[in-house]
């Protein structure tokens, strides 16, 4: 086989860091490879890019020892801006990397670079934009975009440059399924028809295991495991069988008199630039609930949030929390009762400690000193983070962030809990280690709302779903009751996985196996 | 704002610009500068049909007005004394001269938004590569336009944020002490946002080479040259005529 990259890193190491980023690689890219690698928190992946796509010596600061070539050539004596001749590098967040006000300027901002005539240009964006199923979208302002065609307009830029080797970096994390399948699907038929190189990092790489070819694990900057994807497949159906024997259940008591916690009543909302945010939306969501609402990107779900926390005032309709209609005279007290958990933790975190940080709502209410110290303890506690106490936020991975936005919230003893997509851009172990605290939340009594399109997660941790498509409620269903709506699910773009069967239809034997 | 501006080459609406800013400077009188405004706003009704995008700046000018003529009823000396209060004295050229003042402020204004909003950043780009400025500062333009709403954005989410963990944002106290929680978080995703735009553009090809291509180009036509010429042999008859009578 063809060895388009080789990379032998000794030891990786960033200044003021003592522990090594990256340590004992030594790894061969042969041309044609679909490579999917995966870790857990700070295990060096996105390390691991960076080094290959160069920016790690010529952009970030750090000690690399080793070697690495890409085609023959060694990374170290090349520029940065010489690299697009041999790949393309696709981060996870495509609104960083959208440099253009419309779409057709994006694409064909790299061959711009290249200094290709604008004739040729034009060819190769109208191709490309076909190609990711985004034709027609030329004029479009980047800034009208869904989360979904961004990605995919990022992915067209990159795959104009008509690179051998395609190198990203959790491409799909902000996507609903419908929209990972989608680029996966595209990218395997580039493997395919064109031999191209992909290596692609990923936290939860199910999804993607149809189109790889190899599997790579890395844990504390080394490379521990290399799988096939079949064996990889094996190995995580033993995980999650173990799992489903400590499976979850709620035990809300059906006699017991409901207690409506919110309640949204025929509201509707539409934004300024007269686009739907949510249609005719009748919800309760009672004491002791743990609600999922889920939906495609684009459905409704954070506009519904929002709703309810009265930072989006409807146009019709009314909403009540704790049986009081939310008006912007008792929206302070009310809100006092909410805690509200954004998809982002960096909105929040302003504060130079985690106490700070913690402290900060409490100090607003004018609590005492020895309060505001024992709550903020607890809170640390709670989410596993006491021992960072005086350590600066931003030097916490973004697992950790976003726990400790957690922390800050729980501070103010919240009744009403709401998450917006709190595990979006997380990994697996992150993305339950947040749910798991949110469960025991719910077990402590307080209600939880959460919002995500981690279908998996919603079925393994709620005790009611409810499905937004297209600004509307579509189903609002108990989690028990999953099978029996799958077919209308499905319709709505949300096919459940079975909680084993990940992977369906990959391999006869394995289906049978469970 | 307009919808036939864009046909003209972006150095002609330049030069365009550069003449009602001059004569905006120059005028001395209420009725020179009038006229000056009509024949602008009449340029941009007679190509775009309507003022609909001028709707946002009546309010603006309004306030700016407002500011203009209390501040020469005050502080005007000029003219004779027409009313007198205690230490308050309004002299009678303090309103002609408010009212030149405010032509001047809505003539640059608007001639402003005129041109700003007539051309795409991609327009604004090419003409300052024609211009033979480096294309790494030409197309801070765009890079500008495209990140400002994003950052704006972004900053909203935050502020949303920090409110619903219980932050006062009512009033301006309560909007200057919340400066701190809004702005750091603002700060550090400005530098992460950066950070990575940059790498994704460096790592696209950007700056190879001191020269690179664009996927569209301007052209001066021939009403271009025309009208260019005449708008630079109006300001030199202009400054002909003021100048001659020094020598």
């Amino acid at each position: 086989m063809n060895v388009i990259a080789k990379i032998k890193i000794d030891k990786l190491k960033f200044p003021n860091n003592e522990s090594l980023v990256l340590k004992n690689i030594n790894l061969e890219i042969n041309q044609g490879d679909f490579i999917v690698i995966t870790g857990g928190v700070a295990s060096g992946k996105s390390a691991l890019l960076h080094v290959m796509t160069g920016a790690i010596p010529h952009y970030h600061n750090a000690e690399l020892s080793g070697t690495v070539t890409i085609m023959g050539q060694d990374i170290k004596e090349m520029p940065l801006n010489r690299m697009s001749d041999y790949m393309g590098f696709m981060m996870q967040e495509p609104n960083n990397q959208i440099i253009s006000l419309n779409v057709y300027e994006n694409v064909a901002f790299g061959l711009e670079n290249q200094e290709l005539p604008c004739d040729q240009i034009d060819q190769v964006v109208k191709n490309t934009l076909e190609f990711v199923g985004l034709g027609g979208y030329e004029k479009r302002q980047t800034s009208s975009l869904s989360g979904g065609q961004a990605q995919r307009i990022v992915l067209a830029g990159v795959l104009a440059l008509k690179v051998p080797i395609l190198i990203l970096d959790q491409p799909t994390a902000e996507l609903d399924p419908q929209g990972r399948q989608e680029i996966y699907k595209r990218l395997g038929e580039l493997n395919q028809t064109q031999n191209l190189t992909i290596v692609l990092v990923m936290d939860r790489i199910e999804e993607v295991l149809n189109y790889a070819n190899r599997v790579l694990i890395l844990k504390d900057g080394e490379i521990i495991k290399e799988y096939s994807p079949r064996e990889y497949y094996w190995d995580q159906i033993k995980y999650r069988k173990k799992m489903l024997r400590t499976g979850r259940h709620f035990f809300l008591n059906s006699n017991k008199p409901k207690e409506s916690i919110a309640k949204i009543s025929d509201v509707s909302y539409q934004y300024n630039n007269q686009l739907p945010g949510c249609e005719d939306i009748n919800l309760e969501v009672f004491k002791g609930d743990f609600v999922s609402v889920v939906g495609l990107n684009g459905s409704g779900k954070s506009t519904l949030a929002k709703l309810l926390i009265g930072l989006l005032k409807p146009a019709k309709g009314e909403i009540h929390l704790f049986d009081q209609k939310i008006a912007k005279r008792n929206l302070r007290k009310i809100l006092a009762r909410v805690g509200f958990l954004f998809q982002n933790p960096d909105h929040q975190i302003f504060a130079s400690t985690l106490e700070e940080e913690v402290g900060f709502s409490l100090k607003l209410r004018g609590e005492r000193n020895d309060f505001l110290n024992q709550k903020i303890d607890e809170c640390l506690q709670f989410v596993g983070l006491a021992e960072y106490k005086e350590m600066h936020p931003q030097r916490l991975s973004r697992g950790q962030r976003q726990l400790l936005a957690l922390a800050s919230i729980l501070a103010g003893e919240p009744e009403f809990i709401i998450a917006d997509e709190p595990t979006s851009g997380l990994d697996e172990n992150q993305g339950y280690m947040i749910m798991e605290k949110l469960y025991d939340l719910s077990n402590n009594g307080k209600t939880i709302l959460l919002i995500t399109h981690d279908l998996a997660m919603a079925k393994d941790y709620s005790n009611r779903l409810v499905a937004l498509y297209k600004h509307r409620i579509r189903l609002d269903i108990e989690t028990k009751d999953i099978e029996r709506h799958r077919e209308e699910l499905k319709a709505i773009g949300l096919d459940f996985p079975n909680s084993v069967t990940f992977k369906e239809g990959y391999d006869d034997t394995g289906t049978s196996e469970v | 704002m307009t919808r036939a501006l864009p046909k003209f080459d972006p150095r002609t609406k330049l030069v365009w610009y550069i003449l009602m800013i001059y004569f905006a400077l120059l005028s001395q009188t209420a009725a020179q500068l009038g006229i000056t405004l009509l024949v602008c706003i009449t340029s941009s009704l007679i190509l775009s049909g309507s003022f609909k995008h001028s709707k946002a700046m009546v309010i603006i000018l309004l306030l700016l007005g407002l500011q203009i003529l209390i501040i020469q009823l005050l502080f005007c000396r000029e003219g004779t004394l027409i009313y007198q209060w205690g230490i308050l004295k309004i002299y009678s050229d303090a309103l002609p001269l408010a009212i030149t003042g405010i032509l001047k402020a809505t003539l640059i204004f608007y001639t402003s938004l005129q041109f700003f909003t007539s051309a795409s950043a991609q327009d604004f780009t090419l003409m300052l590569v024609k211009f033979k400025i480096p294309y790494r500062f030409a197309m801070l333009v765009g890079l500008g336009a495209r990140f400002l709403p994003l950052m704006k954005e972004e900053y909203q989410s935050i502020i949303d944020s920090q409110r619903t963990r219980g932050l006062k944002m009512d009033s301006v106290w309560d909007d200057l002490k919340a400066i701190i929680p809004t702005f750091l978080p603002f700060l550090y995703r400005a530098v992460r946002r950066s950070t990575e735009i940059a790498l994704a553009m460096e790592l696209r090809g950007y700056g190879r080479s001191k020269k690179r291509t664009f996927s569209s180009d301007i052209a001066l036509k021939s009403h271009d040259v025309v009208l260019i010429a005449s708008m630079f042999l109006v300001i030199s008859l202009s400054i002909t005529t003021r100048l001659l009578p020094l020598i």
